[in-house]
């Protein structure tokens, strides 16, 4: 038996109101891969993540998560979701540990008392990012970087089968991006699946096996990284947006 | 002094019906001051004021009424809010005035309505709670105490991220309608001694006061429930010595604790600042041959690095 995608969308449309503002999107994403999702402000991106996290409706299509469609899929915390955010502060001082292990809960029952199991998960997962010397600090005493590995911290204290995360070199410093991508780099080697959007890929670039490139609320490509760098892809971001893909850089739209 | 109020059964019932709303208002406000929406609970002191009313003039029961209107109002709140509509705000203002607007025309309507009786709601009045009172407010604490204490998790994740706890796959808004429907039950727990129109000022000053002397959310919920059965008991016992009204007096007694706090932490924090800057956050270790130049500075070395000099100060490194 072969093993599910993580993630299939067929056909899919996500928005909100009446009309959907991404439409006939085909993308699947297959357990070990590492995919960036790109595009210029406005491509999508984000939405279309938001539809897959269920944080945003379906309005058209199919998506199935590990096998199963989204509507009925009730293992939630398998998608570990690092959401875009400048501060993680809230009204009341919470420590790593505290924000951390709140992302141990979805894979606890109400009442539940953490167990020494759990709290050995929080504590890698923070140990990972980085961050165990920082364990007690409140969240509000950290920079917008360490903030952001906080959120991946949290994420993998849900033991996710992958992570997805939205623009997690934005606004970050350039030592906590490299940071960040020993980071991704280490879950990478030990056989994670990510699902990365971004602007701009940075310093996560070698990690990258396949790119989305997103433009105008469609899939514009679906294949290797292109060669060349940064510059490569902005030359196919801005063809995209005239709706002519640009011949010779091998873009197929990869139907599934 | 003699402990000569524990003599009379009013003050007897007073200080025991403190004592719940030192435990519950912090407990729920910690959570409400999380979400930034510290000005909830003042809304739902409003609309149970129509609850009061209805109450009054129908049965003789305000507080089992004032409940029913609270919660009904907080489940209001929290799908109006769960809409995320601009158009909510305003809707949630009107229920909030017409609560309030209508407490007050029906409870002049009542038999035996007065000035004075309206202000015992709005403002407590320590020798209202009956021991039907005292015995409900118990119940309602029990209530409000498992599910704060029960599920603090579920609801400090809820209200530290809501769009993560959703992708998580956490019953987000059941867990927002439960935090609301327990807050009504505090509004009510803390209507006979605080007042209606204070109840907000208890879930919310002794939070605000804690969390500016310690680190975690945890240890600001402990806290602030400390703070909470201090003001509270001794703004009680403080009205009876003073013949003021308790809700006044236990409000004014928590806003001296937050103020002496602020200014505490506001001195230290000056001091702390002129001698300690702490580095931006570095992986790398500064030692021999680590490629960055090092200077002597007083008893220990700096290192140059991108034009600041980083001096070790315990795990981290400081800015000299």
């Amino acid at each position: 038996m072969t093993v599910p995608p993580v993630l299939r969308m067929v056909g899919g449309a996500v928005g909100y109101g009446a009309r959907p503002a991404i439409r006939d999107i085909d993308v699947s994403l297959d357990v070990g891969e590492v995919v960036a999702l790109l595009g210029p402000n406005g491509a999508g991106k984000s939405t279309l993540v938001r539809g897959i996290l269920g944080l945003a409706p379906l309005m058209g299509g199919a998506l199935e998560l590990f096998g199963v469609p989204a509507s009925t899929f009730r293992e939630r915390f398998r998608l570990g979701y690092v959401p875009q955010r400048d501060t993680i502060v809230g009204g009341v001082p919470s420590t790593v540990r505290e924000v951390v292990s709140s992302g141990r809960l979805a894979r606890k029952r109400p009442f539940a008392p953490m167990r020494s199991h759990d709290r050995e998960v929080v504590a890698a997962a923070i140990d990972v990012v980085g961050l165990t010397e920082r364990t007690g600090v409140s969240v509000g005493k950290l920079s917008g970087g360490q903030q952001r590995r906080v959120l991946i911290a949290r994420a993998l204290a849900a033991e996710p089968d992958v992570l997805v995360m939205d623009e997690p070199t934005a606004g970050v410093d350039a030592a906590n991006q490299e940071i960040l991508a020993a980071t991704l780099s280490q879950l990478v080697k030990g056989g994670s699946t990510l699902l990365l959007v971004a602007h701009e890929l940075g310093p996560l670039e070698p990690l990258i096996q396949r790119v989305v490139i997103m433009g105008g609320g469609r899939v514009q490509y679906d294949g290797p990284p292109v060669s060349g760098g940064e510059g490569a892809y902005e030359s196919v971001h801005h063809h995209a947006e005239r709706e002519s893909p640009p011949t010779g850089l091998g873009l197929t739209r990869r139907l599934p | 002094m003699t402990l000569d109020l524990l003599q009379y059964s009013f003050m007897q019932r007073a200080l025991l019906a403190s004592l719940l709303v030192g435990l519950t208002a912090p407990s729920v406000g910690v959570y409400i001051v999380q979400r930034r929406l510290a000005l909830i609970g003042d809304g739902m002191g409003h609309i149970a004021l129509a609850g009061v009313a209805v109450g009054l003039l129908t049965t003789g029961q305000p507080v089992l009424a004032a409940l029913v209107a609270a919660a009904t109002g907080a489940v209001v709140i929290e799908l109006v809010r769960a809409r995320g509509r601009t158009s909510g705000e305003v809707a949630l203002a009107v229920m909030f005035y017409g609560g309030i607007a209508a407490g007050v025309v029906i409870i002049s309507r009542v038999p035996g309505g007065t000035p004075a009786n309206l202000n015992s709601y709005l403002f407590g009045a320590i020798t209202t709670t009956s021991s039907t009172d005292l015995a409900v407010f118990t119940a309602l604490a029990a209530v409000v105490l498992t599910v704060t204490v029960g599920l603090a998790p579920r609801l400090f994740a809820v209200s530290n991220d809501e769009e993560y706890a959703r992708a998580a796959g956490l019953p987000v808004l059941a867990i927002n309608l439960l935090l609301a429907v327990i807050t009504a039950a505090t509004v009510v727990i803390c209507m006979r001694v605080v007042g209606l129109l204070l109840i907000s000022a208890l879930m919310v000053v002794p939070v605000a006061a804690a969390q500016l002397l310690v680190a975690s959310f945890r240890a600001t919920l402990l806290l602030a429930v400390g703070i909470g059965m201090l003001v509270s008991i001794g703004g009680t016992t403080a009205s009876y010595y003073a013949n003021t009204p308790s809700g006044g007096t236990i409000v004014l007694l928590a806003i001296t604790v937050f103020t002496i706090v602020a200014a505490g932490t506001a001195t230290r924090g000056k001091l702390r600042r002129t001698t300690h800057d702490e580095a931006e956050d570095h992986l790398h270790s500064h030692g021999e041959g680590c490629g960055h130049p090092s200077v002597e500075h007083d008893d220990h070395l700096d290192y140059l690095h991108n034009g600041h000099r980083h001096a070790a100060h315990g795990a981290h490194y400081d800015e000299h």
